[in-house]
This record gives C-alpha cells, structure tokens and sequence, in this order.
C-alpha cells in the first residue's frame, strides 16, 4: 500500500501546485510586462539587424523581414513572444549550401547549434540567451531558404494581447 | 458564294444600376438607435429602482409608485422594440455591402461580354468572301455570347430581387414600429415576413434538431432569411443546424449591436459593471474577429475570413459563450474545434483566435493541400480555478460534453451531403469534457485530440470513445502538472483528478511528441501546461498531422506507466526535445 | 441627522435621479430628431423619418414624464418639510403611462 499513499500525496502535492501556479498568483503588474515586452521586442530586432549584416558580409542576403506578436501560452496568464523572420535571397547556391554558411555565420555571431539535419529537408535550430532560431529549406517553397528568430515567451494580460496581436511590423529593409 | 448571310449578335444588356443608399450612412442611424435603446433600458431600470423610496406613504405615495412601475414596464418594451430596428438597420446595411460588391461583378461581366461582343463585331465586319465554315464559327459565337447575356441577365434579375427585398424589409420594419401601440407591443419591430418564417416547422425557435433546423433553412426564401437575421440574429446565430456564414452574419449583427448600445451607454455615463463586462467582452470579440478576417493562408496568400460561429456575451453568468473560426467552417475539407480550459471566459478569445491561427497554419504548412478551418469553441461554463468546487468535480465537463456533441451534430447537419473531416482537440478542464462527449455523448467526430488533460472522465480507455481507438491522440508534456491529476493504475480517484490519465498504457491512445526545448527541471513549470499550440513546437506539429487527416504520421512517444511498485513514471521526461525542426517541430517556413 | 431629515433626503436624490433620466431622454429627443436617414435607399427614407419623428415624440413624453416625476418628488419632500400641511396637489396628475392618457 506503500505506493497508493504515494500517490495519494503526490496527488496532492501537485494539487497544491496547482492552486499555486493556476490559481492566480496575481496578474503581472502591467508596467512591468510592458517594459518587458519593449525589451524583447527590441532584442529580436537587434537580432536581425546583426544577423542581416553578418549573412550579408558572407554573400547571403537577408534583405527582407517581418515581425509581430504571437501568443506562446494560454494559462495561468497569456504568454506571448515577438517572431521575425524573412527569406534568404537565392544565390545559385543549393539550399543545404546555404543553410550551413548561415549556420556557420550565425554561429561566429554567438549562436549555438541545437540541431541540424538534412531530413526532410535541410535545417539548423539554434539558441542564444532566451532567443531561439530556424533556418531552413521551405516546405511549400521548395528551393527558397528563410530564417525565423523566436523571442521569450513572456507572461502578459489579455488587455495588452489584444493591444499587440494583429500588427506585423516589416523590419527590413 | 453570293447573297448575305445575316448573323444575329445578342444586344448588349441588361442595365445594371447602382443601388441606393450607403451602408456607412446606414451604420451611423443604426448607432443612433442603439443609443436610444440604451437609454430606454436604463429608463426602465432606473423607474424600477426608484418605485421604493423610505419616508415617503400614503395614496399620493402609491400612486407615484404605480405611476413608476407602468412606466418602467413600458419603457422595457420601447428599448426592446428600437433595439429590434437597430438590428434591422445594422443587417441592412451589412446585406447592402454584400449587394454592392455583386453589383461590382456584375458590371464587370457586362463590360467584358461588351468587350466580346464588339470584337465579335468587327470580325463580322472584315470578314470578306466568307467560306461556310467562317460563317458558322461567327454564328457560334454569336449564339455563345447570347448565352452568356442570358446568363448575366438572370443573375442580375435575381440580385435586383434581393435589393428591392432588403429595401422592404426595412421598410417593413419601420413601419412595425411606428405606432405606439406597436412601439410597446411584445412584437413591435418584427417584421411580418419574420415572424411568419420563424413560426414555420423546424424553426429554432421550437426546439428542434439539427437536421430539422437545416431543412427549416432550405426551405426559406432568400427574403426570409434576410428578414429573421435581422429580426432574430441571437437565435439564427446560435441555432445548431445552420450553415456556419448564416450565423456570422447574424451574430456580427448582434456583436455591432451590444458595441454600439454598451458604448452609448459608456459615453453618457449610465453603464453597470455588468453592462462593462460585456462591453469588454464584445471589444474583445471585435478585436479577435479582425484578425481571423486579416489572416491570410501560408500557401494562397488569400484571406479566407473569420467566423463569428457562436456570441453571447451574457452566458454563464457574464463569463460568456463565444466561438471563432478562421477560414470557412461550411466549405473546409479539414476542420477542428479546440476546447479551452480552466477559468477560461471570453476576456480570452485574442489570444485563442491567435492560437487557432497557429494551428490553421501549421495545418496548411505540413498539410496535403486540402482546405482547412480552425474554430476556438467556449460554449461551456468553464470552471473558474483549480480551487473552484466545479473544477474538483466533472459536472461541468458533463454538461461541456453534451453542449459540445450537440455543436459537432450542427457542424454536421449543416454541411448535408459534403461532410467534413472533424477533429476535436481538447485542452486541460476542455479535454475532459471532450472526453465527456466522445465517451458519453456519441461524439460525431473523425479524431480526438486530448492535451495536458486531467482526466479522460467517464472512459477508462481510448476504445469507449465514439471515434475508436484508433483515432484518440493524446500530448502530454512531461513537465505538465495538471496532467498529475488523472489517475493512474488502479490508484482510484479519491477525489483528485478527473478520471484516468488518457497518456497512460492503461488508456491505450496514442501519445504523440509535446516537448518543449527550455523546460524545466520540475513540475513546477507553468507553461508546460498551455503551450500545445505554440508555433515551432512538436504538439502543434502533431496536432496538425490529426487535422489534415494523417494522424497515422505522428511522431509518436511511449505512453506513461505506473508500476504497481511506485509513482507513474514518464518516458518523454528524459528525451530531449526539438523546435522548428522540419518533420518533428516546425510549423511554418520559418 | 434625524429620522425625518434622512427621509427627505432619500426623496430628494430620487428627484435627483428622475432629473437625470429627463436629460437622459432630452438627448434622445434630440438625437432622434437628427438621425441621418439619407444612407437608406429613397424609398425606405419615407418610412424611416416617420419612425424618427415618431420616437423623437415618445422619447420627448418620456422627458416629460420624468420631469413630472421629479416634480412630484419635490413637492412631497417640501410638503413633508413645511409646516403648512396642505398637499400640492402635483400628485393627481401623475401618470406613468406613454400616449395620450398622460
């Protein structure tokens, strides 16, 4: 019976967690999620700026991109991260060609390595700080190459999600 | 060969002419009526709170008192009746729109078959020494092109019909509220046509089935429709069996209609705090609906527009009942409806409609090609917290599953002979009562979804429920906490969780991928719960695969286990997990 | 305060309270009185401004009413106030009623 009590108080140790974490330990102050918010969206735009100079000086062209809001989370509050992200110009060079010299770029830019293949097609995910990073061969594109950087998901208020949701933003050119 | 020969070119026709009026314009009478109606409301809510008033008695007293509650009772009947002709306005000048841009496509059809006909001419024209063959192909086309007027004639006939009964429906309305009498009647401001169609067999009004309402529909005239969306739009909009555009039009009716009266009633001081609830809620739902209409599909690049499929703010006690498509629930090959949570209410529809855009995507990225609508669905009372009474118990899922069947029978039954291929995804609290529905209530869906579920309530296994086995697919996060909730092995409930743990052997669906990169070393880890549906992670990888009809292509993960020895245990906590990556975790071209 | 005093008062805010609602209606009168009708097509304009000014007329006997019965509320509070006990005689004409009974 030994493991039934277990569980009983594992049940319930996860009960209490979850009035905790669910319950609503207070919503963010808004304050300090829009500054958070300013923070990171200002960090992923530097990203771009950085990645698009350091493609740039290895022939990859990384003229062009967008960037909005998107919800990363649902519960206890709403979670939200910025997204940017555009082509790689083409080349002549092949897709795995060009994701690994913009892995290689990326990567003396401080970017590490998660993973990287070339099933089904050619990819590297990459990390740096709280950012995440994909570059890759398109599905529905075949032959185009874009790359896509994913802020931190932040905790957030539904009156500032319908405020940030909806705009996307073109931040190159 | 001598002689002439005649060839008959069709005249051009038919005049098409722009209708009058300007929906704008129409808008701004509809705000004002709205506005009145506000003020009405508050007329009589206010007399009703002033009849009592201490230190005053005697007759004079009574009679202020009787005085006061005559007035209040009417004045309830006048806002209802203004509030009516409001919606007629608002429905009119909506159907006007739609009437415009036909009118848009008709010239366009008339100027290229001018186009034709003038070519067509001048051919005739240069044609010297005709051979007979020369004269027949100019015949043909001369007969090709009368055909096509024809054609243009009868479209246009049918689409004046629908302007000229848009003007009278109005009019009608109009005059049903004019005279007192009908101003305070219990019908002013329904028109007659309205109310004679509502009244038919199969109507909504008279509590029957999905099928039955469909039929009701079919058999109204393109008038009746008109005239009870804008007598009736709460009912049409939310009456299971309807096609799902018939009950946008209708529900953006009433949600124009509560932004206009609420903020009225906001701008001249005399909203409620409940009154501000709903305002909110239906800000909230305008601002979801604006970005399900500005999405536009990965692959087409065309918008294919949000619907409003189900809005009443007022449910529940104000938490509300609200469901938002992206795409187009009535022609989509594909189409899933995702189920929220624990203390999910209205306030909440952004950041689910942007979820529900997620999925829309991803399901289009990684797909076949087929179409595809995804719809967040609140048409329950979800519970408020983990320390609400409801949330301990399964009532609410029960009666969440009945509701959500009986939405499945209506998707059903109004798509007829063009079925869909359904999914329903459950999330938390939702997959429950998912679970509820596919277990106890004869879930009329292809697959199901459960994710960071608490408990498959009534089904001990993925076999009981109504899609089979084979079709229940369950995501689990390792670092999922409310997933600690369903009961594992023969542990029994005790009162925790909220049924049996559908990741588990002994529920036996089959689990897919939902890791996250970046979890924590603990349970303790709050978006591990509700990060299903983020973009670039292996559940919504997945979870697309379901939707687009392929859910034998997931990547599936060891079901969790709990040895008769010691605590359930989970595989996946150890695997290392992916994001963006193409083929595990990527949903979109990055 | 005294008991008495309390009792005026809460006649005199519901006096208040019916004077608000009589502005309230005043600016439906007027707003009625300047709905636009020309969005609407020639031949439902007809019907809409006898709609108007026909609810322009109702929202207008609404102000009236409330006005009236701020006034009654006035006069009972001064009656029960003033020494003179005589009763002013606004009550007989009170009615709640819309139309031409008023």
């Amino acid at each position: 019976m030994v493991g039934q009590r277990r569980s009983r108080v594992w049940g319930a140790a996860a009960m209490l967690v979850a009035v905790t974490l669910l319950g609503g330990c207070g919503e963010p102050d808004e304050q300090q999620v829009r500054d958070s918010v300013a923070a990171s969206e200002s960090s992923v735009k530097d990203a771009v700026n950085e990645i698009h100079e350091a493609l740039g000086a290895s022939g990859l062209e990384f003229e062009s991109a967008s960037g909005e809001w998107e919800s990363c989370r649902t519960q206890p509050e709403p979670g939200f991260r910025f997204y940017a992200s555009g082509p790689l110009q083409d080349n002549g060079e092949d897709p795995a060609a060009r994701v690994q010299a913009a892995t290689e770029a990326l990567e003396r830019l401080g970017w590490s390595v998660t993973d990287a293949g070339s099933e089904p097609r050619p990819y590297a995910t990459l990390e740096q700080g709280e950012s995440t990073l994909t570059v890759a061969e398109s599905k529905v594109n075949p032959g185009s190459v874009s790359l896509g950087v994913r802020g931190e998901c932040l905790d957030s208020t539904q009156d500032l999600a319908a405020e940030l949701i909806g705009e996307s933003q073109q931040l190159l050119p | 060969m001598s002689g002439t020969v005649t060839i008959e070119v069709p005249a051009p026709q038919p005049e098409i002419r722009r209708p009058d009026g300007d929906p704008g314009g129409a808008d701004s009478l509809a705000q004002a009526l709205y506005a009145t109606a506000g003020r009405y409301e508050e007329f009589a809510d206010a007399g009703e709170g002033l009849r009592d008033l201490s230190g005053w008695w005697g007759s004079a007293y009574t009679a202020y008192q009787e005085a006061a509650g005559t007035a209040s009772g009417e004045h309830v009947s006048l806002a209802r009746t203004v509030k009516r002709v409001a919606n007629a306005v608002t429905a009119y000048a909506d159907t006007l729109r739609d009437l415009l841009r036909t009118y848009d496509e008709l010239r366009d059809r008339r100027t290229a078959l001018d186009g034709d006909r003038a070519d067509l001419i001048a051919d005739i024209n240069a044609t010297t020494d005709a051979t007979p063959s020369d004269i027949s192909a100019l015949q043909a086309r001369a007969a090709y092109l009368a055909e096509r007027y024809q054609a243009l004639v009868a479209d246009h006939d049918s689409w004046l019909r629908q302007v000229t009964a848009n003007e009278d429906l109005l009019r009608h309305t109009f005059e049903s509220a004019t005279g007192l009498g009908d101003a305070l009647s219990e019908f002013g401001g329904l028109s007659d046509l309205a109310q004679s169609a509502i009244c038919k067999v199969g109507s909504p009004m008279s509590g029957a089935s999905p099928e039955q309402v469909a039929a009701w529909w079919e058999g109204l005239t393109d008038a009746e429709r008109e005239a009870v969306i804008a007598a009736y739009p709460d009912v049409i909009g939310s009456a299971d069996g309807l096609p799902a555009s018939v009950r946008d039009d209708a529900n953006r009716v009433s949600l124009d209609g509560d932004l206009a009266r609420l903020g009225a009633k906001e701008d001249d001081g005399t909203i409620d705090s409940s009154e501000r609830d709903a305002l909110d809620n239906a800000r909230k739902t305008e601002e979801a609906l604006a970005d399900a209409d500005a999405f536009t599909d990965p692959i087409t690049g065309e918008r294919p527009g949000g619907q409003l499929w189900l809005y009443d703010p007022g449910a529940f006690d104000g938490d509300g009942r609200v469901a938002v498509a992206i795409g187009d629930l009535d022609t989509a090959d594909d189409v899933a409806v995702f189920t929220p949570g624990i203390s999910t209410d209205m306030g909440d529809v952004v950041s689910y409609a942007n979820d529900m855009q997620h999925l829309y995507e991803a399901t289009r990225y990684n797909g076949d090609g087929s179409s595809v609508a995804t719809m967040f669905w609140l048409g329950y009372d979800t519970p408020s917290g983990p320390i609400d009474w409801a949330t301990l118990t399964e009532g609410r899922a029960e009666d969440g599953g009945r509701r959500l069947a009986d939405a499945f029978d209506g998707l059903r039954a109004s798509r007829g002979d063009d079925p869909a291929h359904l999914t329903a995804i459950g999330h938390s609290y939702g997959s429950t009562t998912t679970s509820y529905a596919a277990g106890s209530f004869d879930l009329d869906a292809e697959d199901v979804v459960l994710i960071g579920s608490p408990g498959a309530g009534p089904s001990d296994e993925a076999s009981d429920f109504s899609v089979g086995q084979d079709h229940v697919y369950v995501g689990r996060d390792s670092r999922d906490f409310v997933a600690f909730l369903g009961d594992e092995g023969w542990v029994g409930k005790f009162g925790i969780g909220l049924g049996t743990d559908p990741s588990s052997e002994d529920f036996d669906a089959t689990r897919f991928e939902a890791e996250r990169p970046g979890r924590g070393a603990t349970p303790i880890d709050g978006g591990a719960h509700s990060s299903y549906l983020a973009h670039d992670s292996e559940s919504l990888y997945n979870i697309s695969l379901i939707v687009d009809g392929h859910g034998d292509q997931v990547n599936e993960s060891a079901q969790s286990y709990d040895p008769w020895y010691g605590e359930p245990e989970d595989p996946e906590w150890t695997r290392d997990p992916s994001s963006g990556v193409p083929g595990r975790s990527e949903t979109r071209e990055p | 305060m005294s008991q008495l005093q309390y009792e005026f008062g809460a006649i005199n805010v519901g006096a208040s309270h019916w004077e608000e609602l009589e502005a309230l209606m005043a600016d439906a009168a007027k707003e009625l009185g300047q709905a636009p009708v020309s969005g609407l097509a020639p031949g439902v304009q007809g019907a809409a401004s006898a709609f108007l000014s026909a609810w322009a007329g109702f929202a207008e006997e609404s102000r009236a009413m409330a006005n009236g019965f701020a006034g009654a509320l006035r006069a009972a509070a001064a009656d029960m106030g003033g020494t003179d006990q005589s009763q002013s005689g606004q009550y007989d004409s009170l009615d709640g009623r819309m139309g031409p009974g008023q």
